[in-house]
């Protein structure tokens, strides 16, 4: 287990660098020079100059490429070039919102996902169970930059219940939450449903009705848990669509966190927050995507966790 | 099995109907608004259909390349194996191990906003899955007799990739197109929607969420009606990529 650990971390050290590396390469291949945003067109070229070279823009890409990664690895993420502030204290300004964000999209997805999706398994082909993968339907294919301004005309401006937008209170993290949560949600459910269908026809299931054990129980202890782990494979990918949800999310909502900081930047073309932020961003996933794997072997014993 | 024809003739039916219908619509001007006016005053109903348009025109643009791209690398990476193999894979890994939508967005926000910029953007991130198939799929259909055979008989690479591989890679391409397609257009309009994909005069179904949430309270319609426009058509795009791919692959098995 430690091997298989340290050998795991040392491969998504190695992915988080090589994403790093694929979005320096894209940046300065796309036209458009940060020296041209910052001084306008007007400027002289002396001053071009010296600003180019002040920001290291002046030398080889590859000499620049190996410096940001050398920097990096030192967790100097460098300084914004519009606000000059250094980026790390913009990012753990900007943390705290998205990360209670996005944990409370996750917890409302698990909410309306497990009774939804074991309820229709259980009364499989039945109403509930049509009306849980209608839910599933709508939940995949409705865009989350539309639902959050159809949850805001409804819960806030006709029920007036929630805050149309910010962060101040309980209240104001409802909305996104359940915008978040929906797509997540709707595909949980199908999961779920589909793998409890599959386990309740086991023997031990058959076995376990058989010694008397009430159905409550059978179905939590005995069902649910074996069915989690076909769960749990798409969780860590799904995470992915909720990390990206939440750019467009926090866009809607006025929520002050990574998304839109990430929106900012590259209307303002500041190319090392914009980096900075999907550093981020791509060293969440992959090391969910890592405790995933690690979690396999929690639910599943049976699961050997090997290089 | 009578309802599933039914119902996947009605997708078809239903996008086919959405294409052809606008090109009348368009050309000819003045009709009385169903839907309601935006806040310019234009009719929302045919800045749906030229949103229409548009979402399908950056569509089938970015999944032909995507497609394109993608397949041939898939083939040749498991055709070639060696050190291609190794350098693709790592690529794919690289692209997997990322959310691809934030890519485009960041791309398409630095390319600049417009549609073939957003193309572009849809198109590097588009082609991992396309070419994470295609290899899986010749891997496996490498080792069959028939293509055995043909090596035997001398038939050039290009050949047996074209006549003797692709044909049996069709169905699951198939299916990866129609999913493909219903992600564009989403990520499409996500991008338009974050203000960084298409911009006015052209319509997109995103950019009119956008524009309409800020006359949203007064005039729910404008973000209620191409909201319902990629609901629709996103869904009726997943039925009908879920019925192909239940169909296609009990072809498979027998």
């Amino acid at each position: 287990m430690p091997r298989y650990l340290f050998v795991r971390s040392l491969t998504a050290l190695c992915v988080v660098l090589g994403i790093c590396t694929v979005v320096f390469f894209l940046l300065h291949l796309v036209p458009g020079d940060p020296v041209d945003v910052m001084l306008g067109e007007a400027a002289l070229p002396a001053d071009r100059a010296a600003l180019r070279q002040a920001l290291g823009l002046d030398q080889p890409i590859f000499v620049q490429w190996w410096s940001y990664l050398i920097n990096i690895m030192s967790l100097d993420l460098g300084t914004s070039i519009h606000s000059q502030r250094q980026i790390s204290a913009l990012l753990a300004e900007r943390l705290p919102a998205t990360i209670l964000m996005a944990c409370a999209g996750f917890a409302t997805a698990m909410l309306i996902a497990f009774p939804l999706g074991i309820f229709a398994a259980l009364r499989n082909n039945t109403a509930v169970d049509h009306a849980a993968m209608a839910f599933a339907i709508f939940g995949v294919s409705v865009p989350n930059f539309w639902l959050g301004p159809l949850l805001i005309l409804v819960f806030s401006y006709w029920l007036g219940l929630f805050p149309v937008s910010g962060m101040n209170g309980v209240t104001s993290v409802v909305l996104p939450a359940l915008t978040l949560g929906t797509g997540l949600a709707a595909l949980q459910a199908r999961m779920i449903r589909a793998a409890l269908l599959e386990v309740l026809h086991e023997d031990y299931i058959r076995a376990a009705r058989a010694r008397g054990i009430n159905e409550t129980r059978v179905v939590i202890r005995h069902a649910v848990r074996n069915a989690l782990l076909p769960v749990v494979t798409v969780l860590g990918v799904q995470l992915g669509a909720l990390l990206t949800g939440s750019v467009v999310t926090e866009y809607v909502f006025d929520w002050p966190g990574i998304g839109q900081l990430l929106i900012d930047s590259i209307h303002k073309r500041d190319y090392p927050v914009v980096q900075a932020c999907i550093l981020v961003i791509s060293t969440t996933y992959v090391v969910v995507n890592l405790l995933t794997d690690v979690l396999y072997s929690v639910i599943d014993p049976r699961v050997v966790l090997e290089q | 099995m009578l309802w599933c024809l039914a119902s996947l003739s009605l997708t078809v039916l239903h996008i086919e109907h959405e294409t052809i219908y606008l090109e009348k619509i368009l050309a000819v001007p003045g009709w009385d608004a169903w839907l309601g006016n935006d806040e310019l005053g234009r009719s929302v109903a045919k800045r749906l259909l030229a949103g229409a348009r548009v979402s399908f025109f950056i569509a089938i643009s970015v999944v032909s390349i995507s497609f394109f791209i993608g397949t041939i690398i898939g083939i040749s990476s498991a055709w070639l194996g060696g050190w291609w193999d190794r350098l693709m894979i790592m690529i794919m890994d690289l692209f997997m191990a990322f959310p691809g939508i934030l890519l485009a967005i960041v791309l398409a926000g630095l390319l600049g906003p417009g549609i073939s910029n957003a193309v572009i953007a849809l198109s590097v991130v588009g082609w991992v899955g396309f070419a994470r198939l295609a290899r899986a799929q010749t891997l496996s259909i490498k080792q069959r007799d028939h293509v055995q055979a043909a090596r035997a008989l001398g038939t050039s690479t290009t050949r047996i990739a074209l006549r003797h591989i692709l044909p049996l890679l069709t169905a699951p391409l198939l299916v990866q197109i129609t999913f493909e397609l219903a992600g564009t257009i989403i990520a499409e309009s996500t991008l338009s929607f974050l203000g960084i994909g298409v911009q006015p005069p052209d319509a997109s179904w995103g950019s009119m969420i956008r524009d309409g949430m800020r006359y949203m309270l007064i005039a729910p319609h404008v973000v209620l009606a191409p909201g319902v426009a990629i609901f629709l058509v996103v869904m009726s795009i997943n039925m009908f990529g879920d019925r192909l791919r239940d169909r296609l692959d009990v072809r498979i098995k027998h």
